[in-house]
């Protein structure tokens, strides 16, 4: 496979991710979440760590590369990893605080969001796998899978508290 | 530390705390976060808080 098929993929992957957003971001646009001052003091929490997480990971990257103890692929790999452990910090944070697209306003949509993309980054390994063949770059939507299977067994688990948590205000 | 002030001022009006958080515009989690003093408000929703529960700031935040 050429280096160009791969930069070409990443690059579609972007901007589908970019595209993605962008939907999603006008289809909120006349219902903005509207979040308290608890959960935007959250929401800066979880950005500053998140922002944190990256930074360690493009830092682990600056090291290897010049230490020369990776290849140039392999830094890519620790870079993506890095975004997706960033973008998993936020997400956790902002679940366990209350404070993620108004968790308990509209779930169902939250988690018909996360299974599209869930099933969106299967289909492509699974594709080629299918097909007889193995995509090198395949592992980066096995990551992003595993990102959300992560965000979605936070949510599972934020949910069963918040439920036990109306149950004992009812009994109180 | 617990605000047992709020919670029982909360009662006294019989509101649920989505009923309280409905009638403030914060979420259900941030009032009981309050009670259990997990969470400190600012001034405005602590006056927002006691506009809807008919009491005053001493009388539902200040801790002799």
């Amino acid at each position: 496979m050429s280096s160009e098929y791969k930069l070409g993929f990443v690059l579609g992957v972007v901007i589908g991710l970019f595209l993605v957003m962008a939907t999603i971001g006008i289809m909120n646009r006349k219902k903005k979440w509207q979040y308290d001052e608890r959960q935007k003091l959250a929401r800066a929490k979880a950005m500053k760590w998140a922002y944190l997480t990256a930074v360690g990971g493009f830092f682990i990257c600056l090291i290897a590369d010049s230490a020369e103890l990776l290849n140039h692929e392999q830094i890519m790999g620790v870079m993506t990893a890095g975004m997706l452990c960033s973008a998993i910090v936020f997400a956790c944070v902002t679940i366990h605080n209350d404070a993620w697209m108004a968790l308990n306003e509209k779930p169902k949509s939250v988690i018909g969001i996360l299974l599209i993309g869930l099933a969106a980054n299967l289909i492509l390994p699974l594709g080629s796998l299918m097909m007889g063949e193995v995509i090198s770059t395949m592992w980066i939507n096995l990551a992003v899978c595993v990102m959300l299977v992560i965000i979605l067994i936070n949510y599972g688990i934020r949910r069963a508290v918040l439920r036990r948590g109306n149950d004992e205000e009812s009994e109180a | 530390m617990k605000n047992l002030k709020l919670k029982s001022a909360r009662a006294a009006k019989d509101l649920s705390q989505q009923q309280l958080a409905d009638l403030i515009g914060v979420s259900r989690q941030t009032i009981s976060a309050i009670e259990k003093g997990d969470y400190n408000p600012t001034i405005n929703l602590c006056i927002a808080i006691c506009r809807a529960l008919d009491k005053t700031l001493d009388e539902l935040f200040w801790e002799d």
